[in-house]
């Protein structure tokens, strides 16, 4: 029904899209965790800067931060090169490079939330968690995480969603390859441009139904969470 | 036991301890740095140099926000703090039953009340299993029915040797009653500190306090010396209850005989300068003791709660008033009180208005702009001072002077 409904090369730019998604979203998981709590708790001159650069991609146009990655991933620069040499492919142009590309741009959207959620945790509570005999690890997992869950899921929920909406990055740096880089947008991009309208308004309008229903979904689990607090 | 904690621009406080002392008052007005002093003491002011006597040992922290964690219920709460329980560390049902919080087990941290909150922290606490449990100002939400309860059972704690505390807390009454040794904090600055009867003293003359706190300290009368007192002693409360009375008190205590010693439930005798007073379990506090000591107790009276009697010759023989206790002193100054709520009723001069010649005082008081006068009474074989709160116009009624002997009779919570 789906194959019907949007054809076999939009439903594996869909597979593709959300593949990335998933390993992105996770992988930021990983990286903003661990770097929005050491930001909450660093003071130095060097901060604002700091937040500023890792901030930059919310309001660098998507190319100039593509076409940056782009030169980054050539086999000409250090990075690429040493890509190649670990796995013997390229990284420009590759599902790899699209998920690197990926990371970077929507750090921001899982960082920020992180951020500001470790930055109001009441500071008692991991002094209270020190003089009960915990380490520092042990209460960022067993006090910090349980008591960020509404910023854990809103980090998630928005670097998810903000990398199913990706188009000028992924284009700079991913090409158009079915099956390897094609991601939805450009599964739509390139509908449009060939006048296919019909399979281009399935597509924009399962896209903005998602996207609906995700971002409604975050709203409501975060206005839950408030009114557990206020409770 | 030296304590000294040291914050930068906050707080320089050197603590001079006795030994034996193990539950510690700490008071003072607000914003005297009281909170940073527990928190470097507490090991979470990372800036702090501090200098404790517990260095190897495990300092646990109550604050007044009792900071339970939210994610989790009360059983939850208790869960995590027994994960670094200490191996001596008291069981979650002790600790809950201790503070009274048994009940509370399944809640949510959310449905909890304020001082419901603060009980279960201090659970948590225990539960961890702490050689010196900190706490600021925990107990503050709590009505002072199960305040006085969880004192005691955390007093309990320290003379068992299980546990020393140190309480923050703006209630004189309750650190006056459990309080080994008391400190008072200003300004970052550790500005009295000692016995809680001495620190207390100086802390009400420097408040001006109306009605201030007398901390009293006795041996706790047992079951044999109670029958040898009962026979034999001729002190007062004694012979009040079984002496020489005229033939109809006789008859009355014959006929209530059974009725009495049932209503001795509930009250102990504790011995002060050799005269027996009663006391209720709610109303004492015991001391920390060597092995073999008798059981030492201390109790706290209210000014206002002390009664004076010129009637020094029927010291044992008051049967016409209701309270019991009743000590032999000795007029030792008599001062103005100011009303608090009242500007216009403020002492002139406390040095100019002390009165500790022996003129008749009424006259002197002519001049005094104050309703009420403090007397500090010596109690006869003690050194241990008593306070009264009394009206002036009682003062020149009873022609009241100092060096005067009297009986101060009082009631005990």
């Amino acid at each position: 029904m789906l194959t019907e409904f949007f054809g076999v090369s939009t439903l594996e730019a869909i597979l593709l899209t959300f593949k990335l998604a998933f390993i992105t979203s996770g992988l930021l998981l990983l990286i903003a965790l661990p770097l929005a709590w050491f930001l909450a708790k660093w003071q130095s001159k060097a901060k604002p800067l700091v937040m500023s650069i890792l901030a930059l991609p919310l309001v660098l146009p998507p190319t100039v931060l593509g076409f940056y990655l782009l030169i980054a991933f050539s086999p000409q620069s250090a990075l690429g090169q040493g890509w190649q040499s670990l796995t013997g492919s390229n990284l420009a142009f590759s599902f790899e490079g699209l998920v690197l590309g990926s990371v970077i741009y929507s750090l921001p959207f899982a960082l920020q939330p992180l951020y500001s959620g470790f930055s109001q945790l009441d500071n008692r509570y991991l002094d209270v968690a020190k003089t009960l005999g915990f380490s520092a690890f042990e209460a960022f997992i067993k006090i910090v995480l349980p008591l960020s869950k509404a910023p854990i899921v809103v980090a998630l929920g928005l670097s998810f969603a903000h990398t199913i909406g990706e188009f000028g990055v992924v284009l700079m740096i991913g090409g158009n390859i079915p099956g390897e880089t094609q991601v939805l947008s450009i599964a739509l991009y390139e509908q449009v441009e060939a006048l296919e309208y019909n399979s281009a308004h399935n597509l924009a309008l399962a896209l903005l139904i998602f996207s609906f229903v995700m971002l409604a979904a975050l709203y409501r689990f975060n206005g839950v969470t408030r009114s557990d607090e206020v409770r | 036991m030296q304590i000294s904690a040291l914050l930068p621009n906050r707080i320089n406080a050197q603590i001079s301890l006795q030994p034996q002392s193990r539950f510690i008052g700490v008071t003072g007005p607000s914003g005297a740095g009281k909170s940073s002093l527990f928190r470097a003491l507490g090991g979470v002011e990372k800036s702090a140099k501090v200098q404790t006597p517990w260095t190897s040992q495990k300092v646990g922290i109550v604050f007044q926000q009792p900071m339970l964690f939210p994610h989790t219920d009360v059983r939850g709460n208790l869960a995590l703090a027994q994960r670094h329980a200490s191996p001596n560390a008291m069981s979650i049902d002790a600790c809950l039953r201790g503070c009274y919080c048994e009940h509370l087990i399944d809640k949510p941290v959310q449905a909890l009340s304020g001082g419901e909150a603060q009980r279960v922290a201090i659970a948590r606490a225990l539960v961890n299993g702490p050689d010196v449990l900190l706490l600021d100002e925990s107990l503050s939400a709590i009505d002072i029915f199960t305040r006085r309860k969880i004192y005691q059972f955390l007093n309990n704690l320290c003379v068992s040797g299980k546990l020393i505390c140190l309480v923050i807390s703006h209630d004189l009454d309750d650190l006056a009653l459990f309080s080994d040794e008391l400190v008072f904090i200003d300004q970052g600055r550790t500005e009295l500190c000692g016995k809680t009867r001495d620190v207390l003293t100086q802390v009400f003359a420097k408040e001006g306090f109306a009605t201030p706190s007398s901390v009293l300290e006795g041996f706790k009368v047992t079951a044999q010396s109670e029958a040898h007192d009962s026979n034999q002693s001729q002190n007062a409360v004694v012979s009040y209850k079984h002496g020489s009375q005229t033939q109809q008190d006789q008859n009355v205590l014959t006929l209530q005989g059974n009725e009495q010693c049932q209503s001795e439930k509930g009250i102990e005798r504790v011995e002060v300068a050799g005269h027996e007073i009663f006391v209720t379990a709610e109303s004492v506090s015991y001391l920390p003791q060597q092995s073999g000591e008798q059981v030492s107790v201390r109790f706290a009276v209210k000014a206002c709660d002390v009664s004076i009697d010129t009637n020094i010759t029927d010291f044992g023989n008051a049967s016409t008033i209701s309270i019991l206790n009743a000590l032999p002193c000795v007029i030792s100054s008599i001062e103005p009180v100011a009303n608090p709520l009242s500007p216009l009723n403020e002492p002139e001069n406390n040095a100019d208005t002390k009165l500790t010649d022996t003129k008749l005082t009424s006259i002197k008081l002519a001049t005094v702009n104050s309703a009420k006068v403090l007397l500090k009474l010596d109690v006869l074989n003690s050194n241990q001072p008593l306070y009264a709160s009394i009206s002036c116009i009682s003062l020149s009624r009873l022609k009241l002077d100092v060096g005067m002997q009297v009986i101060a009779r009082f009631k005990l919570p």
